[in-house]
């Protein structure tokens, strides 16, 4: 296994986030690497990779970056204009109503354009945010609400209602950028109107091996007080490794 | 300022919504999916001219409103002005933006003798689907233009020309 063979171009976020998700490797921040090879100590893997790019000075082997808070991102990304959002996300709603006849369909299909959303929207997350690897279940939640939220729609989510084991958890909204001017008609009983954003946190967290399962126990457009969202943490999928070497 | 959500949003929102109508609904009527992309960006230039407008008087002329819809109302949607504004003062305006926003992070091939010319038959499918793509995409800001004149008491026709990337032009043709 000389240094030469089989070189990987692949990207470390932290010690030991390993990606070769293409995606990734176009979001910008971080550096590139080539695996020279792989060795087996014990229980341990070691790499031993070059370095092919860095937009950053780096110090030994582990790029010395710090998590950004969500303000910080959200003072820092293109923004635009809510109202264009509000009225876009509205008009798709009416448009799929028209279209799909039932309600049901709407829902589900609203979910699934999310859930698109969410898995690619992780890699702009992870890129802008600089977050290592959450320790657990909480502190990923304690992400999202602090600063996915905030730097995607401006707003932060209050983290609640956790069940005793720690997979379970709500995230409450007080204020939801995509409801402002919406009133649903009786007509429209029945539709989760920002299932959206159940679908984007579902793929989002299933692109880092996390499969959860959001619903929805309050929403502001049924006469609630404010939109909650409850994420059940169904199964984590152990990491691969994302290359055989050995062939 | 008002309210402002990431960029990435209405990026997002836009390609799925996109996807959605082309790749999933009318996967083999184009015209039936550029409809309904043309009619959502419709409701949406609709409601924001409303609210634009609301404190302003009456435009007294076509060239008013046009020129409203270049200057404020390109603003508020883009943080730029329409860069060139052409007419032939028979109810047709050609409204180009320099470099606009919406296709800027699009990766389109602007050679048009590439297509049907390519050796490699895969090749120019994809690069065909790639430029049918954004002409979907397209239908969305002419049905927002045509939404916004259509309030203003305007009805016409708007397309959009994209021979002269990253510049993109939208034609208006006010129907007599």
């Amino acid at each position: 296994m000389g240094p030469e063979r089989n070189p990987k171009t692949t990207r470390l976020l932290g010690l030991f986030w390993i990606t070769r998700n293409p995606r990734l490797l176009r979001a910008g921040l971080g550096h590139n690497y080539a695996i020279q090879s792989i060795e087996q100590r014990g229980s341990s893997q070691i790499f031993n990779f070059t370095v092919l790019s860095s937009r950053k000075q780096i110090k030994g082997s582990m790029p010395p970056v710090a998590p950004r808070s969500g303000d910080a991102i959200f003072a820092n990304v293109e923004r635009v204009n809510a109202e264009l959002f509000t009225l876009t996300y509205g008009a798709i709603v009416r448009q799929l109503l028209t279209d799909l006849e039932e309600v049901e369909e709407v829902n589900k299909q609203l979910d699934q354009m999310g859930y698109n959303i969410g898995i690619r929207l992780v890699d702009e997350f992870l890129a802008k945010s600089n977050v290592s690897r959450c320790v657990d279940f909480k502190e990923t939640a304690d992400v999202i609400a602090k600063v996915g939220f905030k730097m995607f729609l401006g707003v932060t989510a209050s983290v609640t209602n956790w069940d005793a084991d720690g997979t379970s958890c709500s995230f409450v909204l007080e204020d939801n950028p995509l409801v402002d001017f919406v009133e649903l008609p009786d007509t429209c009983q029945g539709l989760y109107y920002c299932n959206i954003l159940s679908g984007v946190i579902r793929g989002a967290l299933e692109m880092v091996s996390m499969k959860t399962e959001v619903t929805w126990v309050r929403d502001m457009l049924r006469g609630d007080d404010a939109f909650e969202l409850q994420v059940k943490l169904l199964k984590q999928v152990p990491e691969e490794y994302p290359y055989k070497d050995d062939e | 300022m008002g309210r402002e959500v990431s960029e990435s949003c209405v990026e997002s929102l836009l390609t799925e919504m996109v996807s959605s109508y082309c790749n999933q609904f009318y996967a083999n009527k184009p015209e039936l999916a550029a409809r309904r992309i043309e009619a959502i960006g419709y409701d949406v230039g609709h409601r924001l001219s409303e609210r634009y407008t609301m404190e302003r008087p009456r435009f007294s002329d076509h060239l008013e409103a046009i020129k409203f819809i270049c200057k404020d109302f390109w603003s508020e949607l883009f943080k730029k002005q329409i860069d060139n504004l052409k007419t032939n003062h028979r109810g047709t305006f050609v409204l180009q933006d320099n470099r606009f926003r919406w296709l800027s992070r699009m990766s389109i091939d602007p050679s048009p003798e590439n297509t049907g010319l390519s050796q490699d038959s895969s090749v120019a499918l994809a690069e065909n689907k790639a430029t049918q793509a954004t002409n979907m995409y397209l239908y969305f800001p002419c049905g927002i233009i045509r939404g916004a004149l259509s309030n203003l008491g305007i009805p016409c026709a708007v397309s959009a020309d994209i021979s002269n990337l990253p510049a993109c032009s939208f034609v208006v043709r006010i129907k007599a």
